[in-house]
């Protein structure tokens, strides 16, 4: 662990917060990267080795640390959140991957909850740690673990099991179905919100804010499942589907970047509605499927400006949604003012409408529309969105755009240098493993199709297995797939 | 066709409840429905539901001692707790399983601790959700909008109708012709290498960025930058378009005003002015609705809901915003001005009112001269108030006539404006109210005369305070009538007044020690030095109340 990037990490988390705060997330910070590397070096080395003895020492000190400013360490999980002593830790990029690790090593025995009183040993934390190495039960995790904590000496460690309250879904297939439904559910709410705007019926805002709260919930919880549904070709018309994938993937980048659950929610409401200003835009232009001339194309531009009008008169807010009418508005604004709407005030626009600008290019680019009969393959959309400044977005936050899908995006079909064609189902958690997604192999090197698909980690292949590695990307629609089929 | 989003597996308890742990669950829900339903009846912060929270309370924690947790599961029309109904409402309107059930939630699951932070702000969103409308939020958006710790909430989402869930489009995928064959160069030009630095090097730069524009987002100023849009949009858009956005600013303005921003509403005000001169830059039927946007601003309850709100969180800011405000308002909002000027208890906003309202009232006070025989007593009085600081000559007439009207606070304001006026129709009105039957409208008139040292009112006021009635009158009262009397006394008045002050008979003081201190403050007011020698030959004067207000007429003359 390099306590040098912990301190400057510490110093951005905490900028926001109260000094009590600031303090018990630097500390928070500091416990779990100490607990992630007292696991990892517990894994590989021997309990008498130095390295060993040097990070149970420094986990050792930040608990003492932590009990003697709080009196109490709590570490608590739920969904993607991290909470230390109820105080949520602020997960951000250079922090996600730790976090989630720790909470994976907890979750596999069925462990929601730590608890760490005055007075824990380092020998209970070596006792500990070991038995969270240790295989987990598959049938009942936590209690199996708890029967070997008791027979330990382990007293001041105490491990309380994952609350049923934990929304994170039971196996894949639950998550799947959770996905689909929200999914599902979020684009008929685009749907009867944009119609409803269009013939100028007021919009029913419950609705729109509990299928925006849901993807959020899903996010934070199911992303993975989630994302995959973006994939999806003629479930519904591109209008409502774009958006609702602008909103997914403006959600998850979000969440990379650290923001909480009702910025989020902010990003995602504006996220959902950019595009609602094209629902009054003449339908031969919007259907159009050759190039639009100068006037048609001027017309289009006005979009974003009906779409921002167009929120002033949604009901049942109690308040006006600024932030959100804000993304609409801007996310065709580059970076350096130009695209538009013109302004002639001064005017400043900032991340959230940058962030939908990312998702709405990324998914439009990927998508078969009226104007577009060959999807671009997502990596190189990736690369164009990076590389072009002509596309005027921001090129931090494509950076982070990439570290999150990693460069082969959910939904990528990929030849793997055994030839076998694959379709990646989700990125590596790792952020070592990025470029090595975790894919389900469709054909086999003779291009037979797997029946059923085989899903591979291809930064971890597990004990045997053979290692493969990407080659290149394909176009699935040059083999007959449909991608989203390998989500539902 | 439901699904539960937010889940807690369903479950009975970690064991078989025992009867009195199901008594002491049915007691907790009970009184849950209860102070719902007394939460529904009183406001917040009424002692009643205080008190039912705190046994809510007290109830919660002994549970604790006995069970974990609390899992309920809702029904329509009733609550179970491990399979048995713990709860039936009596209602629908107060029904707390009827509430839960409409809006979706199936189980609530409560935690220790839940008691202790958020068991208030749970009932708050229970009380809230019975008085929302249709479109607005409902108790999953409420509930979504916190983050509970002691709280967990199962519930089902109703799919719109008609919405089918996607599925596999069903075609197996068929052989194809391997890669390697059919694709000699790659599809995808990209590579590993080209993504290298997105992938891995979010530096500490970076990062240090990132979250500089997590922070500059969170501190956006919204309402600038969504006005800056709607004004650029304003100056360029097509007439239709024009007219929908000043439809909008003019939705917009009660919400700034409701939200205190009284600045950035005199801002919307004042950049729409600025365009909507500018030669051209608005279309006929946008100028139109600016038009509509500024009468409806002259109404009296708008005038009242801005005044309302400085009062409510008055300060150097609100006051400043008022004042710019104000300085959009239209003439026809001057009796609405007047009025609340009237009615307001900060002298600062009443300041700031009626300086916008003397702006209003025309060159002359063509305005406002109508208005002081307006029926209405505040508008009147505001008018008078008006009138007096611009010292508009032609309206003491009709503030004369003020003083004949029934409404107190109106000829308290008359006579105050008369005073301001000082001329001989407005003396001539303070001398009549001398004898108004309303003692503080007396008091206010001698003190005017007094003020304005009106020598044609000495016979009037010599007679006053030799009457019967003033000598029954409370002392502010005779105070005043004989400092009045002694601004305008000549010497056979101050005569008078010595003699009442020093005049002794053979059964010692002629008058009572009262009435010569009113005679030694009367002397006070008076310019002549015979007042200050009978005043010093009282000096030594043995009653103390006499002593005293002898020192203070001295001290008053000498400064």
């Amino acid at each position: 662990m390099s306590t040098a990037h912990l301190t400057q990490q510490d110093a951005l988390a905490g900028d926001l917060a109260p000094a009590d705060e600031r303090g018990l997330q630097r500390a928070g910070r500091e416990l779990l990267f100490a607990l992630y590397a007292s696991l990892r070096v517990l894994k590989i080395y021997p309990l008498e080795n130095q390295t060993v003895q040097n990070a149970l020492a420094e986990l050792d000190a930040v608990v003492g640390q932590i009990l003697a400013g709080d009196g109490s360490v709590n570490i608590r999980y739920v969904g993607d959140f991290v909470f230390l002593n109820d105080l949520r830790m602020r997960i951000d990029l250079g922090s996600f991957a730790t976090f989630s690790a720790v909470g994976r090593a907890l979750r596999a025995h069925g462990i929601g909850q730590l608890e760490v009183h005055r007075g824990a040993e380092m020998g209970e934390w070596t006792a500990f740690l070991a038995l969270l190495l240790a295989e987990p039960d598959a049938e009942a995790p936590f209690a199996r673990f708890a029967e070997r904590l008791a027979r330990t000496p382990v007293r001041r460690i105490v491990a309380i099991p994952e609350t049923e309250a934990d929304t994170t879904p039971r196996d894949a297939d639950e998550a799947r179905e959770m996905a689909k439904r929200t999914y599902a559910q979020t684009v008929a709410v685009a749907r009867e919100a944009m119609t409803a705007v269009r013939i100028g019926r007021s919009v029913s805002v419950r609705r729109v804010k509990r299928a925006v709260q849901s993807i959020v919930d899903q996010v934070l919880t199911n992303e993975t499942s989630l994302v995959g549904m973006t994939t999806l070709r003629d479930y519904d018309e591109y209008t409502f589907t774009h958006c609702v994938n602008v909103c997914i993937f403006s959600v998850a980048l979000g969440k990379k970047l650290g923001l909480g659950k009702h910025e989020l929610y902010e990003l995602g409401f504006g996220a959902l509605m950019h595009d609602v200003g094209k629902v009054r835009m003449p339908l031969e232009i919007t259907n159009k499927t050759g190039a639009l001339t100068d006037e048609e194309r001027a017309t289009m531009e006005e979009h974003t400006t009906e779409g921002f009008l167009a929120l002033f008169e949604m009901r049942g807010l109690s308040d006006l949604p600024l932030r959100p009418m804000l993304s609409v508005y801007e996310h065709h604004m580059k970076v350096d003012l130009t695209g538009y709407p013109s302004c002639t005030r001064p005017r400043d626009p900032t991340l959230f409408p940058r962030i939908v600008a990312i998702a709405d290019g990324f998914d439009a680019a990927t998508t078969k529309r009226s104007y577009q009969s060959r999807p671009w393959l997502p990596d190189a959309v990736l690369k164009e969105m990076r590389d072009n400044p002509r596309r005027g977005m921001d090129p931090l936050l494509v950076k982070a755009f990439i570290s999150m899908t990693g460069i082969y995006p959910v939904g990528s079909m990929v030849v793997l240098d055994t030839y076998e064609m694959a379709v990646v189902t989700a990125p590596n958690p790792r952020p070592e493993g990025l470029h090595e997604p975790v894919v389900r192999i469709i054909f086999d090197s003779m291009g037979q199709p797997v029946d059923p698909p085989v899903e591979v980690d291809l930064f971890a292949p597990g004990p045997g297995a053979p290692r493969r590695t990407i080659i290149k990307t394909t176009d699935p629609e040059r083999y007959g797939i449909d991608v989203g089929d390998y989500f539902v | 066709m439901s699904v539960p989003v937010s889940a807690v597996a369903p479950q009975a308890g970690p064991h078989a409840p025992s009867p009195a742990e199901r008594e002491a669950v049915q007691e907790l829900v009970r009184d849950l429905g209860r102070s719902l339903r007394v939460h529904l009846l009183y406001e917040g912060n009424n002692p009643a539901v205080d008190r039912f929270v705190e046994s809510l309370r007290g109830r919660m924690a002994g549970l604790w001692e006995h069970l974990g947790r609390v899992s309920l599961q809702v029904e329509e029309k009733e609550v179970l707790w491990a399979g048995e109904p713990v709860y039936r409402g009596e209602t629908r309107a107060e029904d707390l399983a009827f509430l839960l059930y409409r809006d979706g939630v199936r189980e609530l699951t409560f935690l220790p601790g839940f008691e202790v932070e958020e068991l208030a702000a749970f009932l708050d969103v229970l009380v809230r959700v019975q008085r929302l409308k249709e479109d607005e939020d409902d108790l999953l958006t409420l509930l979504w909008a916190r983050d509970w710790k002691g709280l967990r909430y199962r519930y089902v989402e109703a799919l719109p109708e008609g919405v089918a869930l996607p599925e596999p489009s069903g075609a197996p995928p068929r052989p194809v012709e391997p890669p390697r064959e059919a694709e000699p160069t790659l599809v995808s030009t990209v590579s590993r290498d080209d993504f290298r630095e997105a992938l891995y090097f979010l530096d500490e730069a970076d990062l240090r960025r990132l979250d500089a524009e997590v922070r500059r987002e969170q501190q956006r100023d919204l309402w600038s930058d969504v006005l800056s849009g709607l004004f650029d949009r304003l100056e360029d858009g097509a007439p239709a378009r024009q007219e929908q956005i000043v439809r909008i600013l003019g939705d917009v303005l009660p919400t700034l005003l409701a939200a205190g921003s009284l600045a950035r509403a005199a801002g919307l005000l004042r950049e729409l002015v600025a365009i909507a001169t500018r030669p051209g830059a608005l279309a006929p039927g946008a100028l139109r609705a600016v038009r509509d946007l500024f009468e409806r601003l002259a109404g009296s309850e708008t005038v009242e809901e801005l005044i309302r709100t400085v009062e409510e969180a008055p300060g150097p800011e609100a006051l400043e915003g008022l004042v710019s405000l104000l300085s959009f308002f239209p003439p026809s909002t001057l009796p609405s001005l007047l009025r609340a000027a009237e009615a307001s208890s900060l002298e600062g906003v009443r300041a700031a009112v009626l300086d916008a309202a003397e702006r209003l009232a025309g060159n002359g006070g063509e305005r406002l001269l109508p208005l002081l025989a307006h029926e209405d007593a505040r508008i009147a009085a505001g008018a008078a108030r008006v009138s007096g600081r611009r010292g508009l000559a032609a309206a003491a007439p009709e503030v004369a006539r003020q003083l004949s009207r029934p409404e107190l606070p109106l000829r308290l304001v008359a006579v105050e404006t008369l005073l301001a006026l000082r001329n001989p129709v407005a003396a001539h009105a303070l001398q009549a109210a001398l004898g108004d039957g309303e003692r503080d409208v007396r008091i206010a008139a001698a003190r005017a005369l007094a003020a304005m040292r009106y020598t044609p009112a000495r016979q009037a006021l010599d007679a006053a305070i030799q009457s019967k009635r003033l000598a029954e009158a409370d002392r502010t009262e005779r105070v005043a009538f004989f400092e009045a009397f002694g601004a305008v006394a000549d010497e056979d008045g101050v005569a008078s007044l010595d003699r009442v002050l020093n005049g002794k008979s053979w059964l010692g003081r002629r008058e009572t020690a009262e009435t010569r201190a009113c005679a030694a403050l009367a002397l006070g007011r008076s310019a002549l030095p015979s007042a200050r020698r009978a005043l010093t030959a009282a000096a030594s004067d043995t009653d103390p109340v006499v002593r005293s207000a002898v020192g203070r007429a001295l001290r008053g003359i000498e400064s």
